[in-house]
């Protein structure tokens, strides 16, 4: 309806929907292209500069093609990304970054992500591209994809201080040496320029502050409870209104809670960190899907080396298949079928998560274990207890 | 007054002749029979009362109950709805008042408030619906600002208002399409009436009558009326408008169980090949039914409300002249001279009661009678709307609404207006309207996409728990043509103290609002009012969480989330030794120190065991 006039009454509020799907970001970019402001409805909660991003795109409706070749390329450029990432590490016992690269692109779980079109999949991007520039010591595009990637779904602000260690031990600059502290600060000092010049011009670009409450209040609210992977929809369903503030400040600071834990425990490891930290967002953030669960499973990868000292593979990996298999089954039960209600699917997200914990939590053992045993070489593959 | 439509244009005179009004009242009942046998009854009252004595408190036979509301909240103008059923137009054609005095089904509510912003009108607004639902004993105070509109191109001012109030005057609208309307709202509407239901056409209404009609829309509209050169008035106007089933009205009310017939009363369709003694497919009784107003509405009506016009008739019917009426004695029948299809009834100024009845016309026999003796054919409506919800699953839904405009020469344009809830977030996008065309050039079925039907779009997006969607949409149907229009929408997860009691049962939408705009064609010779129409209001199906565990769901989370945190905790704070290093945990030494001591007390009992079976041996050899 090109030639629509459309015609629009614009009132402050927040509300809605975080699930990143191609019919909403459409919406959101439909209204835009009228003159409505998507910010002003429950449909759209995406960053305001992926609009006119989109609307450059011929229109998804009659040319799929652009937009499949867009998101291929965001997915090839996150490979490319990985690749530097894996081929940056030493050692002897590790694949090569077109292993890495390819377990990445044919992951289950990233092609059915490219797939269903999300906008996190640029979100995955510059969050590698960040890791990337960081090894490589590039300080500063490294956080201003930092920012980038914050500017789109907030939550991967904390991965800033691992970023900010890991960009400190890979800074080969004897002319100048910087205390860690200076470089947080001046990193600090960068993610929030660029991240005010980010808000500026979503500002200057919808005209009104109300993107930050429906992008970002979204998060931190939670208003909207579309069944998800996550843990924080069904909770916050059942959950009895009086107390709902209580518990979504408790999940906040669980969620953040990690970031400093491991980024002081594992201070010599700072990808290691930000690994981690993925998988703790994949599980813990208020709407994970399975894009943030790629993000995660692509950087396990890099560390083949700590592969033998993880205890749990194999029950890691039947409660991670067990529940990528049932969970699309039991949803399809609740929703389509009507032969099941909602806590077949809760309990699948529950194992889910469980399953994806039990990884994460293996994964820093064998990561510890495997720096202990660098100082002790003797107790390479000996019996070991934990006081 | 100019708004009033065909079904009052032979009353105009009356109350024309009877204008010197500082304070009038007027009541009719006019009967319609329809086909099916089926009858339309709408009861009309209205009552005038200067604007200066309104102001002053002075009312007359404007109710003050609803004055005193209206003044409180500053209103200019009042529509309230309450309406139940659906109206059959491809049966019973347009509808009566050109759909300008029913709602959808529930209960609908908007009004013209005088306010000096949004915020004041807000405020306004909730003072009448909370006022309103005392008076009216329906749950409009559950009209809140996810369900209240203020639509842009649907409704206008039907008043004459002075152009210094329009400028501040807001339109609020409100809907409720769960409500269920009942007896109890049936009572305070007569109360509003000066005569109370005690006399005249009111005391026909009857609660077990009226609701159990299959379709009826109680309406009260309030609004000032400035006739040219006289001075203004508020009048308020209350109708009902009921179609009765007239075989189920018919039943007596000490019985009203419906039971199947005897078999010698069946009437068999004796064509079918299966037709025996034993097997009967009923045919429908198209003949036409006798009744009167007894038996129909279930009591008689007692004479004249003495405060009505004494020249207005209270009670017409349309039918054909042909039409055998039989009334009760001292009833003057007047006919109308151009009008072949009405008859009104004068009542004599006595309290006798009224009868009417019309009796059976055989359709066999000497002189035969046909549909055209029964009943007038009801007028083809200007546009049919239906509206249904596609897909399948509680994720994604779909609507679909078919307009058709029957017409074969004039095209129809209207304003098509949607108040969502919430929890439906409809893609504004997947909005397409086709068009297929049944006459003219291009006839035949079909289809093609033609955005050009839509001429016009007014959207307000929705916000979680504070608004609705609010979508108006201006189309144009050329002749004989039909659109199909359809938007796909998703269905929301709500939080489970937000889902009434039978959740699974759904949430109604309200009915999708047409108004058809007046056409400024000149092929039409009668400039046409703007009329209305409602589709049926829908049933939501959202998916539902289990509601009989809601601490089982935080105490499962909650251990997910404990186990998580506690086994990377446990991973993060302790370090690692060697098997056989460092200290010794407190659990394996105290492991150690109890088998030391089982150990010990062991080796104690078997010394024990070991001497007292000596010294037996040692008994044992003394007493051999």
């Amino acid at each position: 309806m090109p030639k629509d006039k459309m015609s629009f009454q614009a009132t402050a509020g927040t509300a809605g929907l975080f699930v990143v799907a191609a019919a909403l970001l459409q919406e959101g970019l439909f209204l835009y292209n009228h003159n409505v402001s998507p910010y002003d409805g429950g449909v759209y909660h995406q960053a305001p500069l992926l609009l006119p991003l989109f609307s450059l795109l011929p229109d998804p409706s009659t040319y799929p093609i652009f937009t499949y070749i867009l998101y291929t390329l965001v997915d090839l450029l996150s490979a490319n990304a990985l690749y530097k990432i894996a081929e940056s590490g030493e050692g002897e016992k590790r694949w090569s970054g077109y292993v890495v690269a390819a377990l990445f692109l044919f992951n289950p779980f990233t092609i059915a992500t490219c797939i269903g079109r999300p906008t996190s999949v640029f979100t995955t991007c510059v969050i590698l591209h960040a890791v990337a520039k960081a090894l490589s010591g590039n300080i500063f595009t490294s956080m201003l994809s930092l920012s980038f990637a914050a500017y789109l779904s907030m939550y991967p602000l904390l991965l800033l201080p691992p970023m900010v260690i890991l960009a400190y031990d890979r800074t080969y600059n004897p002319k100048a040496p910087k205390s860690l502290a200076q470089l947080a600060g001046m990193c600090t000092l960068a993610v929030g320029v660029s991240l005010s010049l980010l808000f500026l011009s979503s500002y200057a670009l919808t005209g009104s502050w109300e993107f930050l409450s429906s992008t970002y209040g979204i998060q931190l609210t939670l208003t909207d409870l579309t069944p998800n992977a996550g843990l924080w929809w069904y909770f916050f369903t059942e959950m009895f209104d009086s107390f709902r503030s209580f518990f979504l400040g408790v999940f906040w600071l669980h969620l953040s809670s990690y970031t400093p834990a491991l980024t002081i425990r594992l201070r010599q490891q700072p990808l290691a960190v930000i690994t981690l930290l993925l998988g703790i967002f994949a599980i813990f953030k208020p709407y994970p899907s399975i894009a943030d669960t790629s993000l995660f499973l692509s950087l396990v990868p890099c560390f083949r080396h700590v592969f033998p000292l993880l205890r749990y593979s194999f029950v890691t990996a039947s409660v991670v298949l067990y529940g990528t298999f049932l969970g699309p089954a039991f949803y399809h039960l609740w929703i389509y079928a009507g032969s099941g209600n909602a806590n077949f699917f809760y309990a699948i997200t529950l194992v889910w998560s469980l399953g994806l914990s039990l990884l994460v939590s293996d994964l820093a053992f064998a990561v510890l274990r495997d720096e202990w045993e660098v100082e002790r070489p003797e107790m390479r593959g000996k019996e070991i207890r934990q006081i | 007054m100019q708004f009033f439509s065909f079904l009052l244009t032979v009353l105009v005179p009356f109350v024309v002749a009877s204008a010197a009004p500082a304070a009038d009242y007027h009541e009719q009942l006019n009967l319609k029979p329809l086909p099916q046998n089926s009858l339309l009854a709408s009861f009309n009252f209205r009552s005038n009362t200067s604007l200066p004595e309104f102001e002053a408190h002075n009312f007359r036979f404007f109710p003050r109950s609803l004055g005193q509301i209206l003044q409180h909240a500053g209103t200019r103008e009042l529509h309230l709805r309450f309406s139940l059923g659906r109206w059959d137009a491809e049966t019973w054609g347009a509808r009566p008042w050109d759909g300008t005095k029913e709602g959808g089904t529930g209960v609908e509510l908007w009004a013209w408030l005088e306010a000096e912003s949004d915020d004041e009108a807000d405020h306004k607004w909730l003072t009448l619906t909370n006022a309103l639902s005392g008076l009216f004993c329906a749950s409009l105070n559950f009209i809140d600002s996810t369900r209240t509109t203020r639509p842009v191109m649907s409704f206008r001012p039907e008043g004459d208002h002075p152009n210094t109030t329009m400028a501040n005057m807001h339109l609020l609208h409100g809907v409720l399409p769960r409500e269920v309307v009942c007896t109890e709202n049936l009572t305070p509407f007569l109360k509003l009436l000066p005569c109370k239901g005690k006399a005249g056409v009111s005391s026909l209404l009857d609660g077990h009558k009226l609701f159990d009609a299959s379709w009826q829309s109680m309406a009260i509209d309030v609004k000032p009326v400035c006739p040219t050169g006289e001075e203004c008035v508020l009048q308020i106007e209350q109708t009902i408008d009921m179609v009765l089933d007239i075989e189920r009205s018919k039943r007596p009310r000490d019985n009203p169980i419906p039971r199947p017939p005897p078999s010698h009363e069946l009437k068999c369709n004796t064509t079918k090949p299966y037709h025996a003694d034993d097997t009967c497919f009923p045919t429908d009784s198209l003949n036409a039914q006798e009744w009167n107003l007894n038996q129909i509405f279930g009591k008689p009506m007692l004479g004249n409300c003495p405060l009505t016009d004494p020249k207005t008739p209270p009670v017409c019917i349309q039918a054909p002249h042909s039409r055998d009426v039989f009334t009760s004695m001292g009833v003057e029948e007047l006919k109308e001279p151009g009008n072949e299809n009405q008859r009104c009834y004068l009542l004599p100024s006595n309290d006798e009661e009224f009868h009417l009845s019309l009796p059976f016309m055989p359709r066999d026999g000497d002189r035969p009678k046909t549909d055209a003796d029964e009943f007038v054919q009801p007028a083809t409506p200007l546009l049919y709307a239906e509206r249904s919800l596609t897909g399948h699953g509680q994720e994604h839904g779909g609507v679909q609404a078919i307009l058709t405009n029957p017409s074969p020469g004039a095209e129809v344009e209207f304003v098509y207006m949607e108040s969502l809830p919430w929890f439906m977030r409809i893609y504004l996008h997947t909005l397409k309207a086709r068009i297929s065309h049944r006459t003219g050039s291009d006839a035949g079925q079909t289809l093609h996409d033609d955005d050009d039907v839509i001429k016009e779009i007014y959207y307000r997006p929705f916000l979680d728990r504070q608004r609705g969607t609010q979508l108006e949409i201006r189309m144009k149907i050329p002749p004989g043509s039909t659109v199909f229009m359809a938007y796909d929408f998703e269905k929301t997860i709500l939080r489970y103290t937000e889902y009434p009691p039978d959740a699974n049962r759904g949430f109604d939408v309200a009915a999708a609002v047409i108004t058809i705009l007046p056409s400024n064609s000149s092929t039409t010779t009668t400039a046409r009012r703007m009329s209305n129409l409602r589709t049926t209001s829908m049933l939501l199906n959202l998916p539902t969480p289990d509601f009989s565990m809601p601490y089982n769901v935080i105490i499962f989370t909650s251990t997910c989330i404990a186990l998580a945190f506690g086994g990377l905790y446990n991973i993060l704070v302790r370090r690692f030794v060697g098997r056989d290093e460092g200290p010794e945990v407190s659990l394996v030494k105290l492991r150690r120190r109890l088998q030391e001591a089982v150990q010990k007390v062991k080796a104690r009992a078997m010394e024990r065991l070991g001497a007292a079976g000596k010294e037996a041996k040692k008994v044992e050899g003394k007493s051999d």
